[in-house]
């Protein structure tokens, strides 16, 4: 009963906590920041799982702030998809909240590893506020709320690559900002297109477009070319493995593997929710080219690198080309886009698990080496050994073997590939599978490498490293063993009904 | 379409954006792109203001109106954050472009996270 009256309020606690702590953070300062920070983790890990709780009891909820509904108010929606993204963030982000505490503190043997400290003092308030502004992104029904969610996601993201500190992180994030507003002022000129179109800025009601217009595709343009740009899809991705270089660990992670998915998911939505009958098939495939052209340039680039940061980096560029192979695959309106919906989206998800698994342990190497050259890893397997179990374990879900996540969304994505016909992507994946394979293995082979006097390390990496990374990395090849659930709570609402409904990937 | 003065309105609004967008792409001095930047805001604003118009005299729809003012201040934000990274990075560098900045930055301020940035390595991420 007090269930009942509960849960269809939690949806608003999953944005309004993370602004809180913000705010708490700034004032609390240095020691006061993790613990706020952690705390706010747990509570939003919490109100995730009583979203999901929700979506299973009552299928799609819609939330009236204030009680002013459409065509007053704002209008907060959670379906299926949100959910699916929600959950993902808070996941990957309470992993990413306690390997930051052991990052950011001092390591056991004493030593204080960040240089003056700012980076401490403000990477709890700046993540929550980038935390809050993706749970915004994630449940808004307005068009122009997501802007102002993709506003707040992008400042803190870029204040959090400028934490670095040194010239080339400056230089990393002046980049990152000059792009992302102008990606930010192409989307609002997109959005003032859609206003003029139709009148209203809900989603719900813009979905409900029967005669597009020729305003609507130059919208569509516009909102995609700025949304591409923010989820640093080829070619304009050559923000993102500057900035990864020199940011800190955590910040890769939440850069990698939250902030890209959130441009992703916000063009997601807004192409098969509000722009779907404007889509000709040659409108995805603009977006297909990229994304396999940033597959191979990926993949093939992140072999070449020869720290592992960057080759975790460029991996993202690659991963990012899969999750937009999503728009020709469903854009072609064969029964295949119903397995390339699920799968681009779980892969989405399992993504984020592995990619901020990889970017823990790289971290974690450079506090035991010193270094991150993969070239010279040898030996790392006697003084890291779970480092490079973890590796192997996140690469798994990256390469796409069976069983993980990964695994279960490029086989959904293949097979709608092939089932809509169109054999060219199908070629691109499998080919990208196997360059990814090439320095995964890379990395594990050097780690693997014998060495005559192996060395045994002096420096003891803080436990809430390595148990975040390891969880992050299980639960990557987890979401392949348990994949018929997510798969069905994600469904649901999705804009194909019938067929994988029941999540069934065979 | 009938030639009004909203209708001409909007269109200035829009040429004034893509005179803002080529000044970005054009220009290297971060202070011309940030200012190319804000051109480009104006020209939006400009054309949601077009927007506003409904019914001739009535009263205009406050909704552009409502979404000009969010976009001024996240465009006033973007502008003092793209200052603040300029005035931080011509203090480490004496450069105020991304050519001198790069080129300066063998000289500069040891970095505190990653000792082995090299510009080899932030060129192939330019160019990558």
């Amino acid at each position: 009963m007090i269930l009942a009256s509960v849960l269809p309020h939690v949806v608003i606690g999953t944005v309004v906590v993370p602004f809180l702590g913000a705010g708490l953070c700034v004032l609390c300062g240095r020691r006061g920041g993790a613990v706020i920070g952690l705390g706010v983790a747990v509570v939003l890990l919490f109100l995730s799982g009583m979203v999901g709780v929700q979506l299973a009891r009552t299928g799609v909820s819609s939330y009236a702030i204030g009680g002013w509904g459409y065509p007053l108010g704002i209008d907060i929606r959670v379906d299926g998809l949100s959910f699916l993204m929600i959950m993902t963030t808070s996941f990957v982000g309470t992993a990413i909240s306690f390997y930051a505490t052991g990052y950011f503190g001092k390591s056991s043997d004493g030593d204080d590893h960040q240089g003056d400290g700012r980076a401490r003092d403000f990477f709890w308030s700046l993540w929550l506020f980038a935390w809050g502004g993706l749970n915004v992104l994630f449940v808004s029904g307005d068009i122009f709320n997501l802007y102002v969610a993709l506003e707040i996601v992008s400042f803190s993201a870029v204040a959090l690559v400028a934490l670095g500190g040194s010239v080339a992180a400056a230089v990393a994030a002046t980049r990152y900002l000059f792009l992302t507003v102008v990606a930010s002022a192409v989307y609002l000129l997109g959005v003032g297109l859609v206003y003029s179109a139709r009148g209203t800025l809900d989603l719900a009601a813009l979905g409900l477009v029967s005669h597009p217009g020729g305003i609507f595709a130059v919208a569509v343009a516009l909102i995609t070319v700025g949304l591409m740009i923010k989820s640093a899809l080829f070619p304009v991705h050559f923000w993102l493995p500057p900035a990864h270089a020199n940011a800190p660990v955590p910040v890769s992670a939440i850069l990698s593997g939250l902030v890209v998915m959130g441009a992703f998911y916000v063009l997601v939505r807004l192409w098969f929710g509000v722009f779907a009958v404007a889509l000709v098939p040659a409108a995805g495939h603009i977006l297909g080219v990229c994304g396999s052209v940033a597959i191979l340039w990926g993949s093939w680039q992140a072999f070449r690198q020869s720290r592992l940061k960057m080759m975790v980096a460029y991996s993202t560029v690659a991963q990012i080309g899969y999750m937009f192979l999503i728009f020709p695959l469903v854009a072609s309106g064969s029964v295949g886009g119903v397995f390339a919906w699920s799968g681009a989206l779980y892969l989405a998800a399992s993504h984020a698990c592995a990619k901020a698994a990889a970017f823990m342990v790289a971290g974690s190497i450079i506090r035991v080496l010193g270094h991150d050259r993969v070239d010279d890893f040898h030996g790392l397997v006697a003084r890291y050994p779970l480092g490079m179990f973890t590796f192997a374990l996140a690469g798994v879900s990256l390469i796409g073997l069976p069983p993980s996540g990964g695994f279960v969304g490029k086989w959904l994505l293949l097979k709608g590939a092939m089932l809509s016909g169109q054999w060219g992507y199908a070629l691109v994946m499998m080919v990208g599978g196997l360059l990814a394979a090439a320095y995964i293995f890379r990395v594990l082979e050097n780690g693997f490498h014998a060495v005559e006097q192996p060395v045994k390390s002096t420096v003891r990496v803080p436990w809430s490293m390595q148990v975040a990374a390891l969880i992050l990395a299980l639960t990557a090849v987890g979401l392949g063993i348990v994949a018929f659930e997510p798969l069905a709570l994600m469904n649901i609402d999705a804009p194909f009904v019938g067929g994988l409904v029941e999540g069934n990937p065979s | 379409m009938i030639l009004s003065v909203p209708f001409l309105y909007g269109v200035t609004g829009l040429m004034i954006f893509a005179i803002g967008l080529h000044g970005f792409i054009r220009r290297a001095h971060f202070l011309r792109k940030a200012l190319a930047f804000n051109i480009m805001s104006a020209g939006s604003f400009a054309f949601l203001v077009a927007l506003a118009n409904r019914n001739g005299d009535g009263m205009p729809d406050p909704v552009p109106h409502a979404m000009v003012l969010t976009g001024i201040v996240v465009s006033v934000s973007a502008t003092a954050f793209a200052l603040a990274l300029t005035v931080r990075l011509f203090q480490l560098t004496g450069g105020a472009d991304f050519e001198s900045v790069l080129r300066s930055q063998e000289g500069c301020s040891p970095e505190t996270e990653n000792p082995e940035i090299k510009d080899s390595d932030f060129a192939s991420g330019r160019q990558g």
